[in-house]
C-alpha cells in the first residue's frame, strides 16, 4: 500500500515529487548559505567595514531574487503541466459525506452505473476524471501518491482528474477537518490492470447473488425488516436508502467504514452491533438492544456474501 | 513661541521636586478599586504581557496533551470529541490570545518609554481595551472548561460550523473573536496616536526605533485585518442564533465567502505576529554587536512592504478550493516576492553581526536561535507558496510543522531573547544567565525534535486535525518522537518560567541600562517611574544613549501638577501642542463589563442585543460625561499657567 | 556614519541639560494636533473598512444567483430609502454650523446648532427604522436578505452612535461648564457625521439601485 508524494504512482504526483525534489536541494543550499555567512560573520577576525556591509547584503538580496525567480519559473510549468486537465478518460463522481466518500462510475445509461464507497477501482494508464461534491461540510480529496488535495465544497462542483501508471493500492485520508471522525475518513485507490478492471467492473454491475445458505437468508431478512434498509441500498432487493453506503457488493471491499476495520465477518459484525466502539460519531446507530447476536451475525454473513 | 535654548544644565535639586511632584500626580492608587481605575501604560502593557504568557501557559498545555494523544497510533487519552475542543482552543489561545495580545502588550510596554513620553495617547481606551481581552479569554476558557469548548478549528469552516455544529460551543469561539479585535483595535488606535504625535522631539521618521516601527506597521495592519475577521465572525453568529444565510449554499450563501474573509484577515495575523519579532531582533542585534543595525532604510521599508504584501497572500490559504487557476498564479507570486523583504533584513542583520562585536548573552544566543529555526520555516514558506507543491502538502503535519517554525523561530525566539532583554527594565533585575542558556539550548533543541519529523509525516500522507491514526499508516515512530521532543520543550519552558520567577525575587539589581543599549527606554530608571522621565528627552540621533557625552538634552517647561504631554508633529517631531491625559477611572472596566453584557447574552437570545446595546451606551455615558472624570474644566487659553511652570530660569 | 560602539558600557549619561522650553507651548483642540482627532480618524477607518467588507460580501454573494434580486425576492422600494439619504445629507448642515461655531469658541451658537443637530438626529433614526422595512426581504430569507440587513444595520449604528455622541456633547454644553475640549468634540463630531452621511451614499447606490441595473 503506498502513501507518500514522494513514492509516486502516477504522472501527476511523479511531476511534483520531482519538483519537491529540486525544492529540498534549493532551500537545502540556501539554509546552508545563511547559516554559513551567520557562522562567518560571528567568528571572523577583523569587523567588516561598511562597504563590505553593503556589498554583502546587495549579493545575497541579488542571489535571493534569482532564486525565487528560477523558483516561480519552474513552479508556473509544473503548474501548467498539472493542471491540465485530460480530455478522455473514465468521469467519477465523487461524494463526501461524514465520515465515507460515496463514488459513483457515471454512464449514460442509469443501469450501468456503479456506485461504490470509499474504494476506487481503476484501470492503469488511463486518466480518471473526478467531479467532487459534497453531501454536508467540507472535504478534501487526497491520494498521496496519485495527486494533491481538492476539496468537496458544498454548494460547488470541482473538477480534478488522476491517473495510476503503477499496479498497487493507494491510500488517502480526508485532508479537511471535518467532525469527529476527520481522522477516520480513509480512501483507497485501487490500480488494476485494463482487463481486471473491466472483469471488476462487470461484476459491480451485476445484481448481487441471492443468499446461498440459511443463514444468509436469515441476514438478508433481518436487513429488510429491520432499520437496515432504509439508510442502505443493495441492488436486486427492496432495500433502497441512499443516507449510508451503497452494500451492493461491499463484500469486495478491503475495508469497513473508511479504513476503519479490515473487512471480516466478525468485524462486520462488531461494526453492526456498535459503529461508535470503533468510531464515535459515526453516523450508523448503535444496534445493541435491537438486533440480537445472532441477527447480527446473520446480517454480517449475509454482507459478506455480496461480492 | 517655544524657542531652543542654549543648553542650560539643570540643578539636582530641581530635579528632585520636579520628581516629587511627577510622583504625586502620576502615581498609581491602592488596593482593588486602584488596580482597576489604573490607566498607567506600564502597568495595562505588564498586564497584557503577564495575562498573554497565562495563555501560553495553557495553550502549552494543550498542545502537550494532544501530543500525548498521538504519541503512538490509536490512543485513547483524548476521545474524538474532547481532541477537537483541544486543538481548536490551542489554535484560537496562540493565535487570539497569546501572540496578537503579546506583541501589542510589549509594544504599550515600550513604546512611550522608546519614543520619549509619560503615557500613551488614550490611556482610557488602553485600560479598556485590556479587559475586554481579558474577558475575551475568559470566555473561551470557561466554555472550554464546561466542555463548551469550540470544536470546529481555529478557522471554523462553515458549514461545519454552522449547521454542522449545534449547541453553543462555535458561538462561545465567536464571542471570543469579537472581544479579541475590540481589544487588538483599541490598542492599535492608541499606539498609532502614540507614535504620530507623542514622539519626543527631534525623534524625527528616520530616528524611531525599529520596534516602534514595527508596531506602527502591525497598528495599521491591525486596523484593516481585525474589522474583517469580526465581521466575518459577526456574520457566521448570525447564521448560527437568527438564521441568516451568508455562508449557507443552500440559500445562496456561500461558504468559500468565509474562507477568503477569514484568511485576508488570517494570512496578516502571522505578519502582526512576527513583524514585532523583528522589531526585537534589531533592537538586541545593535545592543549586542554595539553598533547600530545595518540599513536602516531598508529595514523599515521592508517591514512596510511586507505590511502591505501580506494583505495580498489570502488565497493561497485556499489552494485547493474550486477557484481558478489564473488567480492562483497571481498568489503564489505574490507569497513569492515577500520572503525577498524578510531576506533583506535577515541580510543586513548578518552584515550587522559581521561589522560589529558580538556578545554571547541569553538575548543574542535568542535571535541566533531565530536565525535557524525562522530560516527553515520562511523556506518551507516558499515551498507552499507553489501551487502544485502546496496541494500535495496542504492540511497535512507539513503545514503544521512550516507555521511552527515561523511562529516559534520568527516571533517566539524573538520574544523569549526580547523578555530576557527588557526584564531588567520591567523588573528592576536581570534574569539568571546560566538558566536562560539551559532555556534556549532545550527549546532550540526541543522545537527541532517536536517539528521536523512533522514536514516527513506530512510527505507520508498525516493530515492535521486528526485526533490519531492507525498503526499500518506507518506514522507511528516519527509521531513519538514529536511528542518526545515535546517533553524537551516542557522542561524548557519550565526553567524559563522558574527563572522568571527566581530573577524577579533575588535576580542582580539591573540598574538603568545594564545592557549598554541606545535606546531611550533605557534612560529611565528600572522599573521605570509612573511617568517613565523626568524630563522629556531631546533627540539628536538614531542612538540617542549613544551619541550622549555624559549629559543628556532635555525638554523644560513642562507642568507637574497635572498629566501633562508634549505633543509632537508627525514628520519631524516639532513639538507643536500638549496634551492634558485624564487620570486613573473604573468606566474603561465598567464599560469593558458592558461589552460582555451585550457578547455574552446575545449568545443565548437574540434579545441580548438590546440589553447590550442599552449596557454599552450606558457605560460609553458614564465614560464620557463630565461628572465621571476627574480632570476638572480647563481655563481660557492664555490664563493656562497660573501656577508657574518650571522653566530653566526658574530653576535657578 | 554612526560610530561603532567600544567594548565598554555606556555608562548613563547624569547632567540634564535643557535644550528645549516647552512653557509657551498650549494645547491645542482641533484638526491633527489634537490627539482625538487621531482617535476619530481611527475609528473612521474601522468602520468605513466594515462597510467596505459588507459591500465586498454583497458583491461577491451576487455572483452564486441568476438574478438580484434572487428568484421571487422582490425589488428594494426606492422612496424610503431617497428621503432616508435626503435626511442624512440635510444633517450636515446643522452640524457643519456647530462645529463653525466651535471653532469660533461661541458657545452659544454650539447650543443653538447642536440642539437642532440633536433634533435632526431622531430623524434620521426613524428613517432609517422604516427602511429596514423598504428592503422588502427578510434577513433570513436568503442570503441577499442577510447581506442587506447586514450592510444596512452596520450604518444604522454608525447613527445611533452618532446620534449618542452628539447627544452627550449637547448634554456637556447645556448642563455643565464647557471646556475647550469641548469645543474639539464638536468639530471632531462634525467630522464623523460626514463621515457617515458620505459613506451611506455608495451603500445607497448599492442597495437600492444596483439591483435595479443587472
Amino acid at each position: 500500500m503506498r502513501e507518500d508524494i514522494f513514492h509516486p504512482g502516477g504522472p501527476l504526483a511523479r511531476e511534483v515529487a520531482r519538483f519537491g525534489g529540486f525544492l529540498h536541494v534549493v532551500s537545502a543550499a540556501v539554509f546552508g548559505l545563511v547559516m554559513i555567512a551567520l557562522v562567518l560573520a560571528l567568528v571572523r577576525r577583523a569587523p567588516v567595514s561598511e562597504r563590505g556591509m553593503r556589498r554583502g547584503v546587495a549579493l545575497a538580496t541579488s542571489l535571493t531574487v534569482a532564486t525565487l525567480f528560477v523558483f516561480l519559473v519552474y513552479d508556473l510549468s509544473v503548474g501548467r503541466t498539472t493542471g491540465r486537465a485530460p480530455s478522455r478518460g473514465r468521469q467519477l463522481t465523487v461524494i463526501g459525506h461524514q465520515y465515507w466518500w460515496e463514488v459513483h462510475y457515471n454512464d449514460s445509461f442509469p443501469s450501468r452505473q456503479v456506485i461504490t464507497a470509499n474504494e476506487i477501482v481503476v484501470p492503469v494508464g488511463e486518466p480518471v476524471r473526478l467531479e467532487l461534491q459534497s453531501h454536508d461540510v467540507i472535504h478534501s480529496f487526497w491520494v498521496p501518491s496519485l495527486r494533491g488535495k481538492k476539496d468537496l465544497v458544498p454548494g460547488h462542483t470541482a473538477t480534478t482528474w488522476f491517473q495510476a501508471d503503477t499496479p498497487g493500492i493507494y491510500r488517502g485520508q480526508c485532508a479537511e477537518f471535518c467532525g469527529h471522525q476527520h481522522a477516520k475518513m480513509a480512501l483507497f485507490v485501487t490500480a488494476v490492470s485494463p482487463d481486471s478492471f473491466v472483469s471488476w467492473y462487470k461484476g459491480q454491475q451485476a445484481v448481487p447473488p441471492a443468499p446461498s445458505d440459511s443463514l444468509r437468508a436469515e441476514g438478508l431478512k433481518v436487513f429488510l425488516t429491520t432499520t437496515c434498509a432504509t439508510c442502505h441500498n443493495i441492488a436486486g432487493t427492496p432495500a433502497s436508502g441512499t443516507a449510508g453506503p451503497d452494500l451492493s457488493h461491499v463484500g469486495s471491499r478491503m475495508y469497513l467504514a473508511a479504513g476503519t476495520l479490515k473487512n471480516t465477518p466478525g468485524n462486520m459484525a462488531g461494526w453492526i452491533m456498535d459503529p461508535g466502539a470503533y468510531k464515535v460519531g459515526s453516523k450508523m446507530p448503535s444496534h445493541y438492544g435491537t438486533l440480537t447476536d445472532r441477527q447480527v451475525r446473520a446480517i454480517a454473513a449475509y454482507l459478506e456474501g455480496l461480492r | 513661541m517655544s524657542a531652543a535654548l542654549a543648553p542650560i544644565p539643570l540643578e539636582t535639586e530641581t530635579i528632585t521636586r520636579e520628581r516629587d511632584a511627577l510622583q504625586r500626580t502620576w502615581a498609581s492608587e491602592p488596593g482593588l478599586l486602584g488596580w482597576l481605575r489604573e490607566v498607567n501604560h506600564v502597568s495595562i502593557g505588564k498586564r497584557y504581557v503577564i495575562t498573554a504568557f497565562v495563555f501560553l501557559l495553557l495553550g502549552g498545555l494543550e498542545a502537550g496533551v494532544m501530543r500525548l494523544q498521538l504519541s503512538r497510533p490509536e490512543n485513547r487519552i483524548l476521545n474524538p470529541d474532547s481532541y477537537n475542543q483541544f486543538f481548536t482552543v490551542h489554535g484560537s489561545t496562540m493565535m487570539f490570545l497569546f501572540a496578537v495580545p503579546v506583541m501589542l502588550g510589549m509594544g504599550i510596554w515600550l513604546v512611550p518609554m522608546m519614543i520619549g513620553t509619560r503615557n500613551v495617547s488614550f490611556p482610557r481606551l488602553n485600560a479598556f481595551g485590556y479587559y475586554t481581552y481579558l474577558f475575551g479569554g475568559i470566555v473561551l476558557y470557561g466554555a472550554f472548561l464546561f466542555n463548551t469548548g469550540p470544536d470546529a478549528g481555529w478557522f471554523a469552516y462553515p458549514p461545519l460550523s454552522t449547521a454542522f455544529t449545534p449547541g453553543k460551543r462555535t458561538d462561545f469561539w465567536a464571542q471570543m473573536i469579537t472581544f479579541t479585535e475590540i481589544a487588538a483595535l483599541a490598542a492599535s488606535i492608541t499606539l498609532i496616536a502614540t507614535i504620530f504625535k507623542q514622539r519626543a522631539p527631534g525623534m524625527t521618521l528616520n530616528r524611531i526605533p525599529l520596534f516602534v516601527w514595527s508596531i506602527l506597521v502591525i497598528s495599521f495592519m491591525v486596523l484593516f485585518a481585525m474589522p474583517t475577521v469580526a465581521v466575518a465572525s459577526i456574520f457566521l453568529a448570525l447564521d448560527r442564533l437568527i438564521s441568516t444565510h451568508f455562508f449557507n449554499a443552500a440559500e445562496g450563501g456561500d461558504p468559500l465567502l468565509w474562507q477568503h474573509m477569514f484568511w485576508f484577515f488570517g494570512h496578516p495575523e502571522v505578519y502582526i505576529i512576527f513583524i514585532p519579532g523583528l522589531g526585537f531582533v534589531s533592537h538586541i542585534v545593535a545592543t549586542f554587536t554595539r553598533r547600530p543595525v545595518f540599513g536602516y532604510p531598508m529595514m523599515v521599508l521592508s517591514l512596510v512592504a511586507t505590511a502591505f504584501m501580506g494583505f495580498a497572500l489570502w488565497v493561497h490559504h485556499m489552494f485547493a478550493t474550486p477557484l481558478p487557476q489564473l488567480g492562483q498564479s497571481f498568489f503564489t507570486a505574490a507569497s513569492t516576492v515577500i520572503a525577498i523583504p524578510t531576506g533583506v533584513q535577515i541580510f543586513c542583520w548578518i552584515a550587522t553581526i559581521a561589522a560589529g562585536r558580538p556578545r554571547y548573552a541569553t538575548p543574542f544566543l535568542f535571535v541566533l536561535g531565530f536565525f535557524i529555526v525562522f530560516t527553515i520555516g520562511g523556506l518551507t514558506g516558499v515551498m507552499v507558496a507553489s501551487v502544485p507543491f502546496d496541494l500535495q502538502v496542504h492540511d497535512t503535519y507539513f503545514v503544521v510543522a512550516h507555521f511552527h517554525y515561523v511562529l516559534i523561530g520568527g516571533a517566539l525566539f524573538p520574544l523569549l531573547g526580547a523578555i530576557y532583554y527588557w526584564f531588567p527594565k520591567f523588573s528592576g533585575r536581570l534574569m539568571s544567565e546560566t538558566l536562560g542558556k539551559w532555556h534556549f539550548w532545550l527549546l532550540l533543541i526541543g522545537v527541532n525534535v517536536t517539528f521536523f519529523p512533522m514536514h516527513l509525516l506530512g510527505y507520508m500522507g498525516m493530515p492535521r486535525r486528526v485526533y490519531t491514526y492507525l498503526p499500518e499508516t506507518g506514522w507511528g515512530p516519527l509521531n513519538s518522537l514529536a511528542s518526545a521532543g515535546a517533553g524537551i520543550i516542557v522542561v524548557a519552558m519550565l526553567i524559563f518560567a522558574w527563572n522568571v520567577f527566581s530573577s524577579w525575587r533575588n535576580g542582580d539589581v539591573a540598574g538603568p541600562n545594564p545592557w549598554g543599549a541606545d535606546t531611550l527606554e533605557w534612560a529611565t530608571e528600572s522599573p521605570p517611574a509612573p511617568y517613565n522621565f523626568a524630563h522629556i528627552p531631546v533627540v539628536q540621533s538614531p542612538a540617542p544613549l549613544w551619541e550622549a557625552s555624559g549629559t543628556m538634552p532635555v525638554v523644560t517647561g513642562m507642568r507637574t501638577d497635572v498629566r501633562e504631554v508634549l505633543i509632537s508633529s508627525v514628520m519631524d517631531a516639532h513639538p507643536c501642542g500638549k496634551h492634558e491625559h485624564p487620570g486613573p477611572s473604573i468606566w474603561p472596566f465598567l464599560t469593558s463589563v458592558c461589552v460582555a453584557l451585550y457578547f455574552v447574552p446575545v449568545i443565548f437570545t437574540p434579545w441580548g442585543a438590546v440589553l447590550g446595546t442599552v449596557a454599552v451606551l450606558a457605560g460609553a455615558a458614564g465614560w464620557g460625561l463630565p461628572h465621571a472624570t476627574s480632570s476638572k474644566p480647563l481655563p481660557a487659553p492664555g490664563s493656562m499657567y497660573k501656577d508657574e511652570p518650571l522653566t530653566p530660569e526658574a530653576a535657578r | 556614519m554612526t560610530p561603532v560602539m567600544d567594548t565598554e558600557l555606556v555608562p548613563p549619561p547624569q547632567r540634564l541639560v535643557s535644550a528645549f522650553d516647552a512653557s509657551g507651548i498650549e494645547e491645542k483642540y482641533f484638526g491633527t494636533d489634537s490627539v482625538s482627532w487621531w482617535g476619530t480618524v481611527g475609528f473612521m477607518v474601522i468602520e468605513g473598512f466594515t462597510l467596505i467588507l459588507c459591500m465586498g460580501a454583497y458583491f461577491y454573494l451576487r455572483k452564486n444567483e441568476l438574478g438580484w434580486p434572487p428568484e421571487r425576492t422582490p425589488l428594494p422600494d426606492l422612496v424610503v430609502p431617497t428621503i432616508s439619504l435626503a435626511t442624512l445629507l440635510l444633517k450636515l448642515v446643522p452640524i457643519s454650523m456647530a462645529a463653525r461655531k466651535a471653532r469660533r469658541w461661541d458657545g452659544d451658537g454650539v447650543r443653538r446648532w447642536l440642539a437642532i443637530t440633536l433634533a435632526w438626529n431622531l430623524v434620521n433614526l426613524g428613517m432609517r427604522i422604516a427602511e429596514f422595512g423598504a428592503l422588502r426581504v427578510r434577513w433570513d430569507t436568503n442570503a441577499y436578505g442577510s447581506i442587506v440587513w447586514a450592510t444596512l444595520f452596520d450604518h444604522a449604528y454608525l447613527i445611533l452612535f452618532d446620534l449618542f455622541e452628539t447627544a452627550g456633547i449637547a448634554l456637556v454644553f447645556f448642563r455643565h461648564q464647557e471646556t475647550h475640549r469641548d469645543f474639539g468634540a464638536v468639530d471632531d463630531d462634525a467630522m464623523y457625521t460626514w463621515f457617515l452621511v458620505l459613506a451611506f451614499i455608495p451603500v445607497y447606490v448599492m442597495l437600492y439601485w444596483f439591483p435595479r441595473w443587472t
